[in-house]
């Protein structure tokens, strides 16, 4: 594994100025700090989102291990930007607001409209 | 992978073993028609068979990731997974054969799990060879299958670090102080100062950096009147802020920083900030944040004072003032020219019922004065009756001191013996860590933590839990009484601001109840608020530390409390003594240097004289024997105590007392660390707390390295280590790395169990012995210092015998002067705890019964043999006449039960008194010799006395020559006449200290007969002629040639140097006979042979100025008087020829002079 390490430390290196993307949940209001947007985060290069998202280097391991934090997005139809968390979205192939999810629950499975009555349920 | 020994592995087994039930029962299934048999192969089919393959696949991979990271936890989750499909009766291999199509807002119509994940994992797929037993090889759709899982896995801890971060989010926000977020930063924008008034918990030291760093601060300062509370709160913000892996928040203590240029909250302690003060060195902050402040310590109080001023010059500072809702207005006021915004944040506190004196206390005091502890067990009894023991919450009792805690505690726990419901705690700042660390543990169920505490948990330590508090409405506080220079220890009642902290105590996690075993009444009759510390404590340090940061007129500074007049005027006049302020209160370049180092005045002048004194490879005995005074005390409660402890330490105890003591103890320590030999146990049989000693060698590092930072020691050459001392060296450090590791990783890991108190052995349960366990400290201490340096520490701090040990005391004694005691003179009639002593300030004062000489008195007191019986005929002496008469010199005075003096130090008396006393009063005949108006001492042989001065007055000149030569090299803007002098003085500095400490040494031990008595007021009254008579100049002066002699106002006489005034003392019969018996008698002189009628200062200007045989040795004055005119040199004219030593002013009068001619 040692080897690894140094792997990163190199690639670490190359990264210069990133651009930081001021995330904010136009749900629950959680407002970060990201690091990237899209869906091949570079500091992960196994990775691959299948929705373009809001991604930040996970703050809480140490730097150079690989480790992100998926923020969330923004909604597959309004385009505001929502968080992960299941109060404030509902990921399907692509991430919508849980607004959006109601609105268009006929939509989508109906595995998917039993979770949504769950959560709303549960607010 | 079956022989693997790992845990983990032999986990897998057991689901192995599960799964072939599973097998059995999926079987059953297979019954089922539509099942094929590829179905009920693939059924079969684990992941965690292939365990060893597909790590081999991530290790592959050349990344790290999540999976990497976690490989275990995953292949945890991964068994899970698969179990968690096999019993909905899902198949692990989907087949991707279900539909893609897409509906109108391009979502899969046909629903899949994979589709609620937005992970896709893209590890590239390696055939490795496994080995042919697995029937079942991997292939690469088996693979995508199983990056399925991967994802899904990676998802799992996305949800979990996110959810982790939002929670972090959510406690912020609901923080009582988050509400005032906009208010706090738009008010620091618009105004210079604000004050943030809120209780313990409502958040403000963690957030308000924080909201004013997001609002654009840059550079923040934030005080803590504690070292630990900036560790732990840059800790915190660092997390909050979550840049725990950066620097972007540090700290900066005493003895370290974490701080760099990328910081922008940086945690301080006021001290550091308060020296960062002095204009050249503050870093460029925008905000500075005063935490605590409501404490009022003396260092905070000050800092308020510094920043008040500061802000007026200094409009790009924001101040902000944050304390607990004590006093709001005293702050408010302070501020009000600057009109600073208050906010007031309310704390988060519950309900609390109040009850006055719960039990019927008799008020009457006992007997002796000691403390009942009955009431407090009873209101124990009460809680155990009324409130159920499955209801959680702990008891908190606030007791004065340390005996008052000890009395609770034990009739606490012997009622807790018998009813089993507590788990009964000391809590005091003289615990170690360890110890302290105890109150935060956990009960079991139906037992109830009772903590036994001073003040400590009143602010500094908060302990979650407490439900009820008991107040005994007593604190025990040092006060200082500033003209006897004396501490005490007394008890006294609380402040009702103390008492309401100690009350809100109890509602912190829950509501809570309160016993005040006091009344009501006196809760009215309480002050106000408590006592601040700058009317409490010694102000010599502060006053320096102002002057020393520009405060010209320190009277006019604008405390918030302003300290008491005659305290101030004292720390002034100790100052003026110690040489550190001139007579007009100006700083001087010793003033300086002392005001760099800190520690008391009294230890940084040890260290100052000490590194121009003493020769370079003992300067660190100086170092080391400051610090060792400057910390708190290394013994245990029970170093004095136990009989085994006090024995261990004989060895190393030194018959001159204490400061030598704890310095030939600290060698020793050393000695152990250098043959690493651990020192815990070493300590512990000694009754030794080690951290003090580490705290010794960290202190003693930082003043050594503020010396050579101000050019008053040298920094030495690195000692150049041979390729295999260097190689054993790495060796080591790279060991000592490996158990910091391991320490760390153990530490981690206890951390997260909680820890259980055992109710009947009353330590927790720690199944570690003591010894064996890892000592993070001692690891440390040898990472910092390696054999050699521990070698050169204990060189340079070792002095145990001859010259150096001489030195070594009488500098500590120039330091701690005037802090001399003498002996009553009935002691030796008297038992050992009744002796006796008497000091300048402070007559009736014990010896410490802890104390080297509080044990051994009888070292201090005269034998048989040292009296002489018979004096010189005609002399009849009613105190004892002797050689050996001997003084203390002491570190301080403090009153417990008696007053008594703490870390002493024996003296010889005369020698000592002569070399350093402030004023030296003499008769005609220089026998009788009063030293600072206090001190008698009569030397009735002829001519000792004076002899005995002049050697003293010679000696002090040099030696103060020598100290002026140190400060004046080490000042950074030398005169090019001080540059000049260093080049043309021939004699090497190295040179003068060792002459010098050879003729001290010879000097201290000089044998001559003397008396010694301490006058009384009655006695000063009589004691000088007193002005009138008309006074001869002295011309020559032997005592300081070129002195020009003037009379003294009060006493009478003339001054011969700026300290001796002559012929002011008045004679007895005695001392009158004898000097005329000397007048006249005729005195042959022993070097040229003339016989004349002289008096005995006659005899010595003869001899230094007139006698003939001096002229043919006229070189060596020469020299002298180049050594007591620090700024004169040799000067050869040019139109005289004469070679003649003078200043560069007689210079040009020299030069004028010739030319006239
Ligand atoms: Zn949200
Ligand atoms: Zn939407």
């Amino acid at each position: 594994m040692f080897f690894f390490s140094v792997k990163m430390a190199e690639s670490k290196a190359k990264e210069v100025t990133q651009v930081e993307y001021d995330f904010k949940c136009a749900s629950c209001n959680l407002n970060e700090k990201a690091h990237y947007k899209g869906t091949t985060p570079p500091f992960s290069r196994n990775v691959i989102l299948k929705y373009s998202s809001y991604v930040m280097k996970d703050p809480f391991s140490p730097p150079g291990k690989g480790e992100i934090i998926v923020l969330g997005a923004d909604c597959a139809i309004c385009k505001k930007t929502v968080c992960i968390s299941k109060e404030c979205s509902l990921f399907y192939s692509k991430l919508f607001c849980l607004s959006c999810v109601y609105d268009s629950i006929d939509k989508f499975p109906v595995e998917i409209k039993s979770k949504v009555m769950q959560v709303k349920n549960a607010i | 992978m079956g022989r693997s020994p790992s845990p983990y592995n032999s986990r897998l087994h057991k689901r192995k073993r599960s799964q072939s039930r599973e097998k059995d029962r999926s079987r059953k299934v297979c019954l089922n028609p539509s099942s094929s048999s590829s179905k009920e192969l693939r059924s079969e089919f684990s992941f965690l068979d292939c365990k060893k393959e597909l790590n081999k696949i991530f290790m592959y991979s050349n990344e790290s990731n999540t999976v990497v990271n976690n490989l275990e936890d995953f292949w945890v989750f991964a068994a899970k997974y698969e179990a968690m499909l096999k019993k909905a009766g899902k198949p692990l291999i989907q087949d991707s054969l279900s539909s893609h199509e897409l509906n109108d807002i391009d979502v899969p119509i046909q629903f899949s799990k994979f589709h609620c994940i937005n992970f896709n994992t893209q590890i590239k797929y390696v055939d490795t060879y496994s080995d042919e037993r697995h029937k079942q090889r991997m292939d690469k759709n088996l693979f995508e299958s199983f990056l399925k899982i991967v994802s899904t896995y990676v998802d799992f801890k996305n949800k979990e670090k996110f959810d982790k971060l939002k929670k972090l989010r959510q406690a912020q926000q609901d923080l009582p102080v988050a509400k005032y977020r906009t208010e706090i930063v738009s008010a620091v924008q618009e105004k210079k100062v604000i004050i943030v008034a809120g209780d313990t918990g409502c958040g403000k030291s963690t957030q308000v950096p924080q909201y004013l760093h997001e609002a654009g601060y840059q550079n923040i300062a934030c005080t803590q009147p504690r070292r630990i509370a900036c560790v732990s709160l840059s800790k915190r913000v660092a997390y909050e802020m979550l840049t725990q892996f950066e620097s972007k928040v540090g700290y900066q203590i005493r003895f370290e920083k974490s701080k760099t240029a990328d910081t922008k909250i940086c945690f301080i302690t006021e001290g550091l900030l308060l020296r960062q003060m002095s204009s050249e060195n503050l870093p460029n902050y925008d905000v500075i944040i005063l935490d605590e402040i409501h404490e009022r310590h003396l260092m905070g109080d000050f800092l308020l004072g510094v920043l008040k001023c500061l802000i007026h010059s200094r409009s790009d500072i924001k101040l902000v003032l944050m304390s607990a809702t004590i006093n709001i207005n005293l702050f408010e006021n302070y501020f009000s020219a600057e009109s600073a915004a208050v906010i007031e944040v309310p704390g988060r506190l519950f309900p609390i019922e109040l009850r006055y004196k719960p039990i019927l206390i008799d008020d009457k005091p006992t007997r002796d004065d000691r403390l009942d502890p009955q009431p407090y067990v009873q209101i124990m009894q009460l809680i155990e009756s009324k409130y159920p023991s499955d209801e959680r919450g702990d008891l908190l009792i606030f007791m004065s001191g340390v005996q008052e805690i000890t009395a609770i505690c034990d009739a606490a726990q012997q009622y807790a013996e018998k009813t089993k419901k507590w788990i009964v705690l000391p809590l005091h700042s003289g615990l170690s860590l360890t110890e302290q660390d105890k109150v935060f543990d956990y009960p079991p169920d139906g037992v109830r933590k009772c903590i036994v505490s001073t003040n400590i948990a009143e602010t500094s330590v908060t302990i979650d839990g407490i439900r009820f508090v008991v107040d005994s409405g007593k604190v025990k506080e040092m006060s200082y009484d500033s003209t006897t220079k004396m501490q005490r220890l007394k008890e006294f009642w609380i402040s009702k601001a103390s008492a309401d902290q100690r009350k809100g105590r109890a509602g912190r996690t829950g509501p809570g109840v309160c016993y005040r075993v006091y009344s009501e009444q006196q809760y009215s009759d309480m002050e106000q608020f408590s006592t601040p510390e700058v009317s409490r404590v010694p102000l010599a340090s502060l006053l320096l530390l102002m002057s020393s940061l520009g405060v010209s007129d320190v009277r006019r500074f604008p405390f918030l409390d302003a300290p008491p007049e005659d305290a101030v005027e004292n720390a002034l006049l100790e100052l003026k003594q110690h040489g550190a302020l001139t007579s007009n209160e100006k700083l001087t370049a010793l003033g300086k240097a002392l005001a760099n180092l800190p520690v008391e005045v009294s230890l940084a002048k040890a260290i100052v004289v000490g590194s121009a004194t003493l020769p370079p490879n003992k300067r660190d005995s100086a170092l080391a024997l400051a610090a060792a005074l400057g910390i708190r005390s290394i013994f245990t409660t029970r170093a004095h105590r136990d009989f085994e402890c006090e024995n261990a330490r004989k060895p190393e105890e030194s018959d001159h007392g204490d400061p030598l003591t704890l310095l030939s103890l600290y060698c020793a320590w050393l000695t152990v660390k250098g043959e690493n030999r651990g020192g815990r146990a070493w300590c512990k049989r000694r009754g030794i707390e080690e951290q003090r000693l580490y705290e010794l060698t960290k202190l003693a590092a930082q003043l050594r390295g503020l010396l050579q930072d101000n050019n008053l020691m040298e920094t030495p050459e690195p000692e150049s280590m041979s390729s295999a001392e260097r190689a054993m060296r790495h060796g080591q450090l790279k060991q000592l790395k490996d158990m910091r590791r391991q320490y760390k990783q153990r530490a981690a890991e206890d951390s997260k169990r909680k820890k259980r108190l055992k109710v009947d052995s009353w330590e927790i349960v720690d199944e570690k012995g003591d010894d064996d366990a890892l000592d993070i400290r001692d690891i440390e201490f040898r990472m910092t210092n390696d054999a050699a340096r521990i070698r050169s520490l204990i060189n340079g701090a070792s002095a145990s015998s001859g010259r150096d040990l001489i030195m070594l005391k009488i500098v500590l004694c120039r330091a701690l002067y005037p802090q001399v005691a003498v002996a009553d003179q009935f002691n030796h009639c008297k038992s050992i705890s009744e002796q006796l002593y008497h000091t300048w300030s402070k007559p009736f004062v014990f010896l410490h019964p802890n104390s080297y000489f509080g044990k051994q008195p009888r070292v201090l007191q005269l034998s048989e043999a040292d009296i002489q019986t018979d004096g010189p005929p005609g002399y009849k002496a009613k105190v004892p006449l002797s050689a050996k008469h001997q003084i203390l010199c002491y570190l301080s005075l403090l009153e417990t039960t008696k007053p008594y003096i703490v870390n002493s130090m024996r003296m010889p008396a005369a020698q000592t008194l002569l070399l350093l006393a402030h004023s030296i009063d003499t008769n005609m005949g220089f026998t009788r010799i009063v030293c600072d108006s206090w001190l008698l001492l009569e030397f009735p042989y002829p001519d000792t006395g004076l002899n005995l001065l002049l050697k003293a007055t010679k000696l002090r000149q040099r030696w103060d020559a020598l100290i002026n030569r140190r400060l004046a090299d080490a000042d950074p803007n030398k005169s090019v006449e001080s540059e000049l002098r260093k080049q043309t003085s021939n004699i090497s500095y190295e040179e003068l200290q060792y002459q010098l400490s050879c003729d001290v040494s010879s000097y201290m031990n000089s044998e001559v007969y003397y008396t010694i008595r301490r006058l009384l007021p009655g006695d000063l009254k009589v004691m000088y002629c007193g002005p009138g008579e008309v006074h001869p100049n002295i011309d020559p002066n032997p005592f300081e040639q070129g002195f020009e002699c003037h009379p003294h106002e009060k006493k009478g006489g003339v001054y011969v140097t700026d300290n001796i005034v002559y012929n002011c003392v008045v004679d007895t019969d005695w001392s009158y006979n004898f000097y005329q018996e000397a007048y006249s008698l005729t005195w042959s002189c022993p070097d040229c042979g003339i016989t004349l009628c002289l008096s005995p200062l006659e005899r010595i200007q003869h001899k230094e100025f007139t006698c003939s045989s001096k002229r043919e040795t006229e070189q060596e004055p020469v020299k002298i008087t180049k050594d007591n005119r620090p700024n004169a040199k040799e000067y050869k004219c040019e139109s005289c020829g004469n070679t003649l030593s003078l200043t560069p002013v007689e210079i040009l009068k020299h030069k004028k002079s010739c030319k006239l001619k």
